[in-house]
């Protein structure tokens, strides 16, 4: 690949970001090395073996590479489909470092010995009154992603509490796990009522603050007679005593059901 | 004529032509009173005008994702805020396409920000989730072949979806290689994709017309395309396939433009691509055959020759390629696209024959759907008449221009065949099929309306007027084609999150869905209405089946229990029932959200019986409940 710059460029990205995604912390930083393994260096390659420098113009060309990276990506899914091993993250940048591998090597036997590039017009940098309308454009559309991403006060919206009840641990539990989440648009005050079959286990009485969850992990008897046992939770909200406000019920399983 | 000098290369003849073609049109630049007349260069000059245009769509942006804001604060904004973010990042654009000023290189960036502007009004409305009914469905799929390694896991509510994994296999990629969402990575593959569909489409019509002006002019219109702003934008397989459709045929009209020798470098981009369309969306690899098949008899038609370039054998490949996925991965398909088509026959065959009453345009299913208010039903129906108003100039200027080339007359029937598929609207089955199929058949409209020279008309008291004229046109077109595509209560976003407290708390179907991700076993199955089914599917990564096959819908909405139900159940090996008695649950559109106050729609519920029978089955637990919400689990028992 002597003297074809570019190929070796780009098969050296290609390993470098191959790495980068694999072994760096953090998905924002393993997202810029992964990003362009796998939307422009594939198709890069395949691009430069199939046609000749002087066919496409610099648009043409980045156009066609970003079509074949996502064509690679396409068929690639497949091909990793029927490899040993599937697809993970190893496998799919072996499959991306070897396209371009292969394609820079293809593009470097096609083309002439010494071949220079396309002269290609260097851009000039926009002046600076220019430079601050695209950064202000920039930043009006970076401003609006941030602000889609964040979650708004709703004054409209009809705010709800979870009650659940679930075995804590399969079928040789003895624990039983009922959990009270709030959705609330405020703090409400609670009263949790657990019942074994017909006993009254437990009272329970709290406050939960909007988004927060209480959970009560009750370790109990297992029946031995062989029946499960239900488990009741009722809540109540403080101010609305008398009115049931949720109810669930889970079974205890039998002792003697255990593996 | 398209340049027929074997070995020349492509992009002088381009240049040629499009210089030709600013010669041909400029007779009175510079002429007093004219709105181009020579000006000092501009301070920005390498770049155009690009810099405020840049800022202006940052601005519409921005006052889309404020509009979109105050929808999910509940604060009712006039979509009004809406529509003039978007026409504040689009206008601009629109106007400077229509100037003869602009180099090439400055439309292309323009087309690009249009598209990637316009892309991201689809983003801010649904980040930082997918809401749309069949991104839930792709997002699944993604999720299952990071988490099994393998395509093709099964999709409970779009069985055919794993067939086509071209768009989760791509997909997986970044997720694997970084750990991310599907959200994440979707948004990526697609605005990617997005990018690609117009600097292709770009060089495909400047291929054509030999004039880049009517190029970008011929985006901006297919940005009017009915499914453009947000359908086309989401994370569904039809999103990537239809960008590398538009490239494959931009590579037969570059490869026209290139001798014979040359030709050849497009073999394997053409390959790998069809390809990869095949592998990734079903009706994009059908449509793909039959535009190839068209274009080989448009070559023929011009040419009165089967030989190079005609492109047929590349239109048997594609149907080649096509129908052996059909029969030997995807002959599921079968049993998904036969029913959707049957119907569609039948109900145009019905409504023709005056059996069935026309479908009544701008209305929801519902009588709690807010009508689209008749401003809106103005606009649409201008933005249609505008682009029925142009044709006839459009086709005659075509063919008076064009007619020699192949491409031109693919153009030419495929923006009647648009025409004819407005009228599958008033089918009520056949809607879908005709909005579908519009995607594609608006290529040939916009390129055909791109040529009627709006741009070049310049009166001599108002010089400005025919780019004034075509600018509003467009803004016209983009704005009623975005009514006719979505429904107008939908434009905005609804609140699926709030902040309350200084925390966050989500709406009751997305937290079951959260739920039962955290404390359901993965391998558990969960029948539900079909808003719920899809979040289940995603962020809850739980296998879920919703509506008529199995019959889930009858099961859920009946006020008794049959006894064909549970054995269907334990057929399904279904372990957890998810009742909802909110109606709006089975709308896959707008199940997902916060219940508000005062809204009709979420006020309309199921009767109590329809939930609370599912206690009379033996050992069920009813396991979780948040209001109208309801988890049985039909062993608990055990």
């Amino acid at each position: 690949m002597s003297g074809h710059h570019d190929l070796r460029r780009v098969g050296a990205a290609a390993v470098v970001c191959a790495l980068g995604a694999l072994l760096l912390p953090f998905e924002a930083v393993r997202l810029l090395f992964a990003a362009p393994l796998a939307l422009l260096l594939p198709g890069y390659a395949i691009t430069a073996a199939c046609f000749r420098r002087d066919s496409l113009d610099r648009p043409r060309f980045l156009l066609v590479s970003l079509v074949l990276s996502l064509s690679t990506l396409a068929l690639g899914g497949l091909v990793l489909n029927y490899m040993p091993g599937g697809i993970r993250p190893l496998s799919w940048a072996l499959l991306l470092v070897a396209v371009t591998g292969a394609g820079c090597w293809v593009a470097a036997r096609r083309r002439p010995a010494g071949s220079a590039p396309a002269q290609t017009s260097r851009p000039s940098w926009p002046r600076p009154v220019a430079a601050a309308l695209l950064l202000g454009g920039l930043a009006a559309a970076t401003a609006a992603l941030v602000l889609s991403a964040t979650t708004v006060p709703a004054d409209n919206v009809v705010g709800y509490t979870e009650l659940w009840a679930l075995p804590g641990g399969g079928a040789e539990s003895r624990e039983v796990q009922v959990g009270v989440g709030s959705e609330e648009r405020r703090t409400v005050p609670y009263d949790l009522l657990i019942k074994l079959g017909d006993e009254p286990l437990v009272r329970h009485q709290f406050r939960l603050a909007p988004g927060a969850t209480r959970i009560v992990r009750l370790r109990t008897t297992p029946s031995r007679n062989g029946k499960p046992i239900p488990v009741t939770a009722t809540l109540l909200r403080q101010h609305h005593t008398g009115k049931i406000y949720r109810r669930v019920k889970t079974w205890l399983p039998p002792l003697d059901r255990s593996p | 004529m398209p340049s027929q000098a074997g070995g020349k290369p492509a992009d002088a003849v381009t240049l040629k032509a499009m210089q030709k073609e600013q010669a041909r049109s400029r007779p009175r630049r510079g002429a007093k009173g004219s709105s181009d007349a020579l000006r000092p260069e501009r301070p920005w000059s390498g770049i155009g005008h690009l810099p405020p245009i840049v800022l202006a769509a940052g601005a519409g942006l921005l006052v889309c994702s404020v509009a979109n804001a105050l929808a999910r604060a509940t604060l009712a904004p006039s979509p009004l805020i809406f529509w003039a973010g978007i026409l504040l990042l689009a206008l601009p654009i629109f106007y400077r396409l229509t100037s003869r000023e602009a180099s090439p290189g400055e439309r292309l960036a323009l087309v690009c920000l249009l598209g990637l502007s316009l892309y991201a009004v689809k983003v801010v409305r649904d980040a930082p989730i997918f809401t749309f009914s069949d991104e839930l469905v792709h997002a699944f799929n993604a999720n299952q072949i990071v988490a099994h390694h393998h395509l093709f896991q099964f999709n409970p509510i779009l069985p055919v979806t794993p067939n086509y994994p071209g768009l989760e296999g791509a997909t997986s990629a970044l997720m694997t290689l970084t750990g991310m969402s599907p959200y994440g990575a979707g948004i990526i593959i697609v605005g990617a994709a997005r990018l690609a569909l117009m600097v292709a489409m770009f060089f495909l019509f400047s291929r054509v017309s030999g004039s880049a002006r009517t190029a970008g002019i011929g985006v901006a219109i297919y940005a009017g395309n009915f499914n453009f702003l947000y359908w086309g934008a989401q994370f569904s397989y039809e999103s990537l396939a239809l960008p590398i459709f538009v490239f494959i045929l931009m590579a037969f009209a570059e490869r026209d433009g290139t001798g014979r020798r040359q030709a050849r470098e497009w073999v394997v981009p053409i390959v790998l691509g069809t390809s990869a369309i095949v592998v990734t969306h079903h009706l994009t690899s059908y449509a793909l055959a039959i535009f190839l098949a068209a274009l080989a008899f448009a070559y023929w038609f011009v040419r009165k020759d089967w030989n190079w370039p005609n492109p047929w054998r590349y239109a048997v490949f594609t149907a080649v390629l096509a129908t052996g996925w059909l029969l030997l991965v995807a002959s599921s398909t079968f049993g998904y696209l036969a029913p959707v088509l049957g119907e569609a026959f039948e109900a145009i065959f019905n409504t023709a024959s005056g059996e069935a009453p026309p479908r009544a345009l701008f209305q929801g299913k519902g009588s709690t759907i807010p009508p689209t208010p008749l401003l809106a039903r103005g606009v649409a129906v201008l933005a249609v008449l505008l682009l029925a108003t142009a044709l006839p100039f459009g086709l005659k200027r075509v063919w008076l221009r064009f007619r020699e080339r192949p491409f031109a007359l693919l153009f030419m029937l495929a923006a009647l065949g648009f025409f004819a598929t407005l009228v599958l609207r008033l089918a009520p089955a056949a809607w879908e099929t005709g909005n579908r199929a519009s995607e594609f058949l608006f290529l040939g409209l916009a390129f055909v309306l791109a040529c009627t020279g709006l741009e070049n008309w310049r009166p001599r008291a108002r010089p400005w007027l025919g780019r004034v004229s075509l600018t509003a046109a467009l803004g016209v077109v983009l704005v009623g084609g975005a009514i006719s595509g979505w429904p107008w209560d939908l434009h905005l976003d609804s609140p699926l999150r709030a902040s309350a407290g200084g925390r966050t708390i989500s709406s009751a179907p997305l937290a079951m869905a959260e739920w039962a991700e955290h404390n359901i076993p993965e391998d558990r199955r969960f029948a539900s209405t079909i808003a719920n089914a899809r979040l289940l599917l995603a962020p809850g990564e739980r296998t879920a089946f919703a509506g008529k096959t199995p019959d889930i819908e009858d099961i859920l909405n009946e006020t008794g229990l049959s006894d064909w139900e549970l054995p269907l159940l334990r057929e399904n090996h279904i372990r957890y029932l998810v009742t909802d008695r909110r109606e709006l649950s089975s709308d896959a559109t707008r199940g997902y959200f916060f219940t508000q106050k005062g809204s009709l729609a979420d006020e309309k519920l199921l009767p109590k019986a329809a939930v609370s029978k599912f206690t009379q089955i033996p050992g069920a637990g009813r396991v979780y409940s948040s209001g109208e919400i309801t988890i049985y689990d039909l062993d608990a028992h055990r």
